[in-house]
């Protein structure tokens, strides 16, 4: 499901059943390779995208959380450190964070909470068919870290 | 949890839930109207250019159902995207069959024999739904009817799909 406001109707209705929320981080800057962080954001959203699509039912993507990269890690932490706690207060138990970005690699917000980092692919010069496959294939490795919590 | 609950969001609106989830892959979430036509057949006849191909030919569909992707043209508005939808196919009691992969709880995607403890049956990893061969859901389990099917058409040898069409 998605955080939007037909879905949260269904999310209403189901809430017992959507247990695990999913958090694209997404850079923004306007200082520093700023192409490298905007196809990185892309990237990471559609991998997003897509996982929420095949667990729909299970799991709740949220709004990106976006976070201007020249604040210090720590005060980004300690934002990201927010919504977790409301998400963990609003009922989902597990919490995915998926990111791109190298800086967020060894970071969790909460212990039961997972930060998963893909190492970011540039998309920008691939055709849609290829970038359907490349973004299911990278899919097929973040399944199993996220079924293998449920 | 009790069965009130369950039921208490509509097979409909699941439904509708369901093609948004399948839709915007790329377009995120712009479902058109053209989707639902394609995909619903309560709003639309059946109609022959309905049909497109999945290039499978009929000879290689076998008793083992596969998993087959294939593009969808979607036109919203302004432009045309391809939006990629499954079915499982395979064959039974000579006839072919498509089943659609999205699970009839709440819209994640079932795998065939996707829990090693449930050999030839459809596994949703989301909440343990399971559906037997034919798609019919297993009682006792959180889905309360089968998986939807594709009508199917064979040209030139060649499988096509057709509506999707909800059963049970
Ligand atoms: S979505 Fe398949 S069992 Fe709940």
């Amino acid at each position: 499901m998605r955080w939007n406001a037909e879905s949260l109707n269904y999310y209403a209705e189901a809430k017992e059943y959507v247990d695990t929320a999913l958090i694209p981080l997404v850079p923004f800057n306007f200082q520093e390779k700023t192409q490298s962080a905007a196809e990185q954001g892309e990237y990471v959203q559609l991998l997003s995208e897509g996982i929420e699509k095949q667990f729909a039912g299970r799991i709740m993507l949220t709004p990106p959380y976006t976070y201007l990269q020249t604040d210090s890690l720590k005060s980004q932490c300690e934002a990201l450190k927010q919504w977790d706690d409301h998400l963990l207060e609003a009922g989902f138990a597990h919490r995915f964070y998926i990111t791109g970005d190298p800086a967020w690699r060894s970071l969790s917000p909460a212990e039961e909470a997972e930060v998963i980092w893909m190492p970011p692919i540039s998309l920008s010069s691939m055709e849609m068919k290829q970038v359907k496959s490349v973004i299911s294939q990278q899919i097929d490795q973040i399944v199993p870290l996220i079924t293998g919590r449920w | 949890m009790s069965e009130e609950r369950k039921h208490r969001v509509s097979r409909r609106q699941f439904l509708t839930y369901t093609l948004t989830g399948v839709g915007g892959f790329m377009a995120a979430g712009m479902l058109s109207p053209m989707v639902r036509m394609a995909l619903d057949p309560a709003l639309e006849d059946t109609d022959d250019s309905d049909f497109i191909s999945i290039g499978l030919s009929e000879d290689d569909v076998t008793e083992e159902p596969q998993l087959v992707n294939f593009d969808v043209e979607i036109e919203d508005g302004w432009y045309t995207s391809e939006q990629t939808q499954s079915a499982y196919v395979f064959r039974q009691d000579g006839e072919i069959l498509a089943l659609s992969p999205i699970c009839t709880h709440l819209g994640c995607t079932v795998g065939w024999e996707g829990n090693q403890d449930y050999p030839d049956q459809f596994y949703c990893p989301c909440h343990h739904g399971r559906f037997e061969p034919d798609g019919t859901n297993i009682q006792g389990t959180p889905p309360t009817r089968p998986l939807d099917v594709y009508e199917v058409e064979v040209r030139d040898g060649m499988v096509h799909l057709g509506n999707i069409r909800e059963r049970g």
